[in-house]
């Protein structure tokens, strides 16, 4: 098993803590992985991708062409990236900021998930519902590890927002038709 | 002629430092590298550091003063003294560390280095051989060349419009916070030779205080590239080097 | 066991080093390495260790020349232009016996180049090490966790054999997280050695650190001293690893990230019942000769993957030594390659 796991969009949306909580569920999980982020140069609204790979022996490369799982936080992301996608992939997009897709050979779905945060009480998590979204609806990895995963990822002084994190996924989750 | 027992009974007033080997020094005559290098193994021995002192020998005429000084010794790549002294100092810190530099090593390819471990404070003493001129590459400019100074590369003399003023070490050090002592000397008679060896001695123990950066700069003859006799040597420090570079305690420490 | 945790090379570097019993390290900021020394900044007081960092590299290596000279455990890192500054100083810790550990994380050039990941610094870091006869021990990891491995590893060897041993990296391994098992942190080994300067003699002679040996028969000695030193590292330190099929029809040969690529396209091919192998160098200098020999003599090809111009391939020329084909796939100036374009090309040689 490998899966490739792509996400994109811009500083401050999430992407980096998304990626970086695929792979502490992954390693919760017992599989092995490698993830990397990579940014554009300016400080500011710059470009940010996260790419996860998982498997279930050795992570060959760390470097994707096509993947079989795309993450678009936003309509740049969408315009640069959708053609990443493999045939027969996944592609969840965060519909609040890409507008409508159109995909021929791959499974969309769209969540709102910059409203629905905003819903919750805080767009911070909106990385998180779409994450929500990928992992139910991709079924690698299981959603039972996604607490401990945030606990390690998330700074002992930001625990108190478990609770809104694990709603979020859990909504994400709830979006898979 | 003393016979055995006028020798035993005698009272030693002068003799080889013990921080000296018996390897005879390859200077030129006149010139003061090896009275620099007593004045320093003196201060040694009298400050009982033998023991626990490590040499950073650096490139320029005296990049043989392994053979000469009676302690551990690491060899420095040309300008890379201080940086070399710091790495032993902070990794061996019961260590005394000294950098011997000419002003070729120290004020041309190495300034950045010993800017850089002043500016830290770095409790390492620096033995600064200033002779206007590059001694063992035969002669060319160094930083230190006075105006108007014939070298190998100055053949008309420096000219201030295509090379720029002597680079004054000192003055250019003084300001930095990490500095415990500083001082500019010379050797050119009994009295210069005192301060010099007072200047040298303080800077030391300013190290072994642990007081930060020590520096002494030895205004020095280099007679062959100087095209000079060794007297002349002398005068010409007096008459003119002295006149680019005074003496001075720039920073003074007390114990 | 201890659990395992998720950490990017650079962090898996320098922690391998404290572990290991590295207590000085000295550097210049430089990316794509600058989390390790902001990792020895942080972690190396935790064990009374030293961070300084240095006002170049030139001042790295010399201050790590200093340390070394004490017969510390002491590492310096970079990335490419930096190394480039610091070939003087390892020229001189190979002329005075002098061991020590440098991590490059490559990125692209010449020039300023760019932090993409690049493996052009193959030449530097298998020739390298300024002028004269020396050269560096060099291993070059794929993955985090062998980054911590090699970073333990590469002191005592260096200390054996007594000279540099470089690690080398490239961008994409410098900063991408996988999970590492950790060990305990070793307590540095005492500074025995027969040649360490400092500290109190208490009565021992004095020792003198030098690389100055105007006797010329005496300079030809230690050069062939050094030289005896590699020829035992190429006996006992020789690494490589294989993966793929058995019975291939031709075989790759990569190093660090381009090997981790050329896995991935074995496993692809498979799926085609495509037939390759992959000869994957840990040690490029000692360079493991005797697989590529070997299998130059089996197989109908060896195509070369790396993100350089044709550097690592002469190495894989020399061995393989006219046996069989050798093919280059190359990209070049911080681009990486992908495992589509990989295959692509590969099957355009076919
Ligand atoms: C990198 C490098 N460049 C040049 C040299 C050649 N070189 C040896 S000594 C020297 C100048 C020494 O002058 P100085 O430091 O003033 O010492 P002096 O001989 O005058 O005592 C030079 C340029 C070198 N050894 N290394
Ligand atoms: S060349 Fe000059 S500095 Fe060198 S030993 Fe001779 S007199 Fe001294
Ligand atoms: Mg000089």
């Amino acid at each position: 098993m490998r899966e490739e796991v792509f996400m994109a969009g811009t500083g401050g949306q999430g992407v980096v803590s998304a990626g970086s909580l695929l792979a502490e569920m992954a390693l919760e999980q017992g599989l092995e992985v490698c993830y990397i982020s990579v940014y554009s140069p300016e400080v500011r609204g710059g470009w940010v991708t996260s790419t996860v790979v998982i498997a279930d022996g050795e992570v060959g490369s760390p470097i994707v062409g096509e993947v079989d799982s795309l993450l678009l936080f936003d309509k740049r992301a969408a315009d640069e990236h959708l053609g990443k996608i493999r045939s027969g992939g996944l592609i969840v997009a965060n519909s609040s900021l890409t507008g409508p897709l159109t995909v021929a050979d791959a499974e969309l779905i769209e969540v709102p998930a910059t409203r629905m945060a905003a819903e919750l009480g805080n767009e911070q998590v909106t990385n998180i519902i779409l994450l929500g979204t990928y992992v139910k609806a991709r079924g690698v990895l299981q959603l039972s590890h996604f607490e401990a995963a945030l606990k390690t990822v998330l700074p002992e002084r930001h625990h108190k927002h478990i609770p809104l994190n694990i709603e979020a996924v859990n909504l994400g989750a709830e979006q898979v038709p | 002629m003393p016979d055995a027992q006028d020798l035993a009974d005698a009272e030693v007033v002068y003799r080889r430092p013990a921080a000296l080997t018996e390897v005879q020094m390859r200077y030129c005559p006149g010139c003061t590298h090896g009275t620099a290098h007593r004045l320093v193994a003196e201060v040694l021995e009298e400050l009982d550091l033998i023991d626990r002192t490590v040499i950073v020998v650096t490139v320029g005429c005296s990049v043989y003063a392994d053979k000469y000084f009676n302690v551990d010794a690491v060899q420095a790549a040309h300008g890379r003294g201080p940086a070399v002294a710091t790495g032993i100092k902070r990794s061996s810190p019961e260590s005394i560390v000294f950098t011997y530099q000419g002003d070729g090593d120290l004020a041309a390819i190495g300034l950045s280095e010993v800017i850089h471990t002043a500016q830290r404070g770095e409790s390492i003493t620096v033995i600064f051989i200033n002779n206007a001129v590059f001694g063992m590459t035969r002669g060319q400019m160094a930083p230190t060349t006075l105006v108007g100074q014939k070298t190998t590369t100055t053949p008309r003399g420096r000219d201030p419009q295509i090379a720029g003023m002597p680079m004054m070490v000192c003055e250019l050090l003084a300001s930095i916070a990490g500095v415990a002592y500083l001082a500019r000397e010379t050797m050119i008679d009994p009295k210069t030779v005192r301060n010099a060896k007072r200047s040298i001695k303080k800077a030391f123990q300013a190290q072994v205080d642990g007081a930060g950066f020590s520096l002494v700069e030895l205004i020095s003859t280099c007679p062959v590239w100087w095209y000079k006799r060794p007297l002349e040597a002398i005068a010409w420090i007096r008459e003119e080097m002295l006149e680019q570079y005074p003496l001075q305690v720039f920073v003074e420490y007390e114990a | 066991m201890s659990k395992r945790v998720m950490m990017t090379g650079n962090e898996a570097v320098a922690e391998g080093a404290i572990a290991a019993g590295c207590r000085y390290f000295f550097g210049y900021p430089i990316t794509p390495q600058n989390a390790i020394p902001q990792y020895m900044a942080e972690h190396l007081a935790e064990v009374g260790g030293v961070y300084l960092q240095a006002e170049s590299e030139l001042a790295s290596i010399n201050l790590v020349y200093g340390a070394a000279a004490t017969g510390a455990y002491v590492m310096t890192s970079s990335s490419s232009p930096g190394i480039s500054l610091m070939q003087e100083g390892l020229s001189y810790m190979l002329g005075s016996e002098l061991p020590c550990v440098v991590v490059n994380m490559v990125r692209g050039g010449p020039g300023l180049g760019n932090i993409g990941a690049a493996q052009s610094d193959y030449w530097l870091a298998t020739r390298g090490a300024g002028h004269g006869d020396g050269r560096c021990l060099t291993f070059a990891p794929h993955r985090v966790q062998e980054m911590y491995d090699w970073a333990a590893e590469a002191f005592p060897i260096a200390q054996k054999y007594r000279c540099p041993v470089m690690i080398l990296g490239d961008g994409l391994l410098a900063n991408m997280a996988e999970p590492v098992r950790l060990r305990e942190r070793q307590e540095p080994p005492p500074r025995d050695q027969d040649w360490a300067i400092g500290g109190r003699r208490n009565g021992r002679p004095r020792r003198i650190v030098n690389s100055l040996w105007t006797d010329v028969p005496v300079m030809e000695a230690l050069n062939i001293r050094i030289q005896e030193r590699f020829e035992q590292a190429a006996e006992n330190e020789t690494r490589w690893e294989e993966y793929g099929n058995d019975d291939p029809t031709f075989v790759f040969a990569a190093y660090g990230i381009s090997a981790r690529i050329c896995k991935t396209v074995i496993d692809r091919l498979a799926e085609e019942g495509i037939r390759a192998r992959l000869i994957r160098p840990v040690s490029l200098f000692p360079f493991p000769h005797k697989p590529f020999a070997e299998w130059a003599q089996r197989v109908e090809r060896i195509v070369c993957v790396e993100l350089s111009m044709g550097q690592f391939v002469e190495d894989v020329r020399l061995a393989v030594a006219g046996e069989c084909p050798v093919d280059l796939i190359w990209r070049t100036g911080g681009v990486v390659l992908t495992p589509e374009e990989v295959m692509a090309r590969v099957k355009e040689l076919l």
